[in-house]
């Protein structure tokens, strides 16, 4: 886009909140807020960017704070210590006030100037959209390749069909954000967690460049908690409309295997001790996961209001009345 | 509950653990520390329904110092985080501090505890350098307690302390928490400094504790481990435990299938009741940790485990003129 242009469409958003959560980017903390500046300005509409400063050690603070005076649409949010990258960005989603709210890393590796393909994809009627580093710029075996497998493994596993999960930039209408709750490392998740309360989900694709200064913050150990926390949002998608019914799937070999072994212990007199004890084991796992499962209902029951509804994405209506 | 917190005033706490010995001597001492400072202070005594030689001695100090000294009496036994509790919500103080009722450590540590507030500390704890076993068992304990919790202090336990009241109303306290309050306080972002202070020549805590302390202690160290690293990530603490007894029992259980199809009879041999119970218990322990994150899930809406300590923004804020009066109601909506 041409510098100096402005995009004056019907297509922009009233208001957009850029929220970028930063952990020790000092030398990265200009060039990101010129950036995302230069990309938004062109646009026609109200926006602000929220930085969030994880508890950086180094003089990011400073440097953010030093920024301010020359770009008055910069808040910054300072977090106490280093909380995690999921909880940097729910600070920034609570305090963002635009209407369609995009999230970026702090690296640079995300190329603001992406950001109104994104509100385009918005427009288009998307009410979330996740960008898509196809010429990804990372280490091939300690970054690519995991990330291959996590993408593989989540799209198989879930049915979420964005190839990308880990590309932090990404777009959503307010009433998304409004409806997901982020704890623990669920940022890595938001794709699935819109999907579960009825968001309609698109791609863009979008460029990624390699890190130019400043240190990442990722290891390939991260890849079995991603795997674990996976594993845990699945579950949760699973039995979270119905405890019971999961628990009772999951203490059904139990019955089989108790029910074997007690006609079993009836047809070998010689083993009827120790088939005896494995239908009692059995039978106390059983009846261990119905409980479980009744506790879960009750749960459910008694959480049911803070549980957000599907969002409606379309509504049609007579104007008349 | 306070009416008004007052950010002059210094509000020292006494809880009232011990039999009472030492509680008039420590608190004279005390008075004259904070009178040598030259601060404005209100000292409490929190004493529980029985601890008589401590109520008469608190009520004694507070005819002799009526101005500056307030007893507050609980009807039964609340316990250490309760009293504290208590204490914090019916003091005025906006700097509070807690002083064991007997000697511990050299009270003129005071001063430093009260200068690392000054410097910008939300707490600070006077550490104790013991001596002999009793630095063997602190030195272990303490040992324990900084791999469970990640943190780095060598004396939790000391009951020598200052915070802002913010450290106190925030922190959640209960059970023998209040004991590890600088771990708590520390994950929640708050800015903590241990400061090493000489024992008092009079300080005689007992040597050897009795053998339900030492019991109590571990599962403290489980409970501060739990807290500060799983309460988030259940299934990755039930998950993993669940997974490793399982894995086990189908371990055990091929083992004798194998050996079923070499000819050994299975139905009597008893390793196929181990083989049960292990992935009967392994199911179970993930269970439960399938359950932790059923109800971590659905307290996600009031979870906000994140504390901001400033907001840096020009005003008016930059979306406040041109964004749509449906955004201004919401963003007041939100608060």
């Amino acid at each position: 886009m041409s510098e100096g242009a402005v995009i004056a469409s019907s297509w922009l958003p009233v208001s957009v909140s850029v929220v970028v959560p930063v952990y020790n980017e000092e030398e990265n903390a200009r060039p990101l807020v010129e950036s995302i500046v230069d990309s938004l300005r062109e646009l026609d509409t109200a926006y602000e960017m929220i930085v969030v400063d994880d508890g950086s050690s180094d003089a990011t603070m400073d440097r953010l704070r030093g920024l301010q005076r020359e770009f008055p649409e910069l808040v910054v949010l300072a977090l106490r210590r280093n909380f995690g990258q999921t909880l940097a960005l729910q600070a920034g989603l609570d305090r963002a006030r635009g209407d369609v709210i995009v999230t970026m890393d702090g690296d640079l590796q995300n190329d603001p100037s992406d950001i109104p393909h994104l509100l385009r994809a918005i427009h288009d009627g998307a009410d979330a959209v996740s960008g898509w580093r196809k010429g990804r710029q990372d280490a091939v075996v300690l970054r690519k390749i995991p990330s291959w497998i996590a993408n593989r493994m989540i799209r198989v596993v879930t049915g979420v069909t964005v190839h990308d999960q880990g590309c932090s930039l990404k777009a959503y209408r307010r009433k998304i954000i409004e409806g997901i709750d982020l704890y623990a490392d669920m940022h890595r998740f938001i794709a699935i967690l819109t999907m579960g309360i009825g968001a309609r989900i698109t791609e863009v694709e979008v460029q990624h460049h390699a890190r130019v200064a400043g240190d990442s913050k990722y290891g390939i150990s991260r890849t079995f908690k991603v795997l674990v926390d996976l594993f845990t949002i699945q579950m949760l998608t699973w039995f979270r409309e119905g405890p019971i019914r999961f628990f009772a799937l999951m203490g059904l070999p139990f019955l089989l295997v108790a029910f074997a072994s007690f006609i079993a212990s009836l047809l070998v007199p010689s083993g009827a001790v120790v088939l005896s004890a494995v239908t009692l084991l059995s039978g106390i796992t059983l009846t261990a996961c119905l409980s479980l499962g009744l506790l879960g209902e009750a749960l459910l029951e008694e959480s049911q209001r803070e549980v957000p509804s599907p969002v409606v994405c379309q509504e049609w209506k007579d104007v008349r009345s | 509950m306070s009416s008004e917190v007052d950010q002059n005033l210094i509000s020292v706490l006494i809880p009232a653990t011990s039999a009472g010995e030492q509680i008039e001597a420590v608190s004279l001492a005390a008075l004259s520390v904070f009178d040598r400072l030259g601060v404005t202070y209100e000292l409490l005594f929190l004493v529980e329904e029985d601890r008589k030689v401590c109520l008469e001695s608190a009520l004694k100090l507070q005819r002799q110092f009526p101005d500056r000294i307030r007893v507050l009496r609980f009807g039964q036994r609340v316990g250490g985080s309760a009293l504290l509790r208590a204490g914090v919500e019916n003091s005025d103080g906006e700097i509070i501090f807690t002083l064991p009722d007997r000697f511990s450590v050299d009270l003129a540590g005071i001063e430093q505890l009260y200068d690392a507030i000054g410097e910008g500390m939300d707490m600070a704890f006077a550490s104790r350098a013991q001596t002999g076993s009793r630095q063997l068992q602190s030195r272990v304990f303490n040992r324990l307690m900084s791999t469970a919790s990640g943190s780095q202090y060598r004396d939790l336990a000391s009951g020598t302390r200052v915070f802002r009241r913010r450290v106190a109303e925030e922190t959640p306290l209960y059970g023998d928490f209040y004991r590890y309050l600088p771990v708590m306080a520390d994950r929640l972002g708050f800015r903590v400094r241990e400061i090493f202070v000489p024992v008092h020549p009079d300080a005689d805590a007992p040597l050897i504790h009795s053998p339900r302390l030492y019991v109590w202690r571990a599962i403290d160290v489980l409970s501060i481990m739990f807290v500060t690293r799983f309460t988030r990530y259940p299934l990755r603490l039930f998950g993993g435990l669940g997974a490793a007894f399982a894995s086990s029992g189908a371990l055990a259980l091929s083992v004798l299938v194998i050996q079923r199809a070499q000819g050994t009879p299975l139905a009597n041999r008893p390793a196929l009741v181990l083989a049960a119970l292990l992935i009967g218990l392994g199911v179970q322990i993930f269970s439960i940790g399938l359950l932790g994150e059923l109800i971590l899930f659905f307290r996600a809406r009031r979870i906000r485990d994140y504390r901001v300590s400033a907001v840096y923004e020009t005003a008016p804020p930059p979306l406040a003129e041109r964004t749509s009066p449906n955004v201004a109601s919401e963003v007041l909506g939100r608060g």
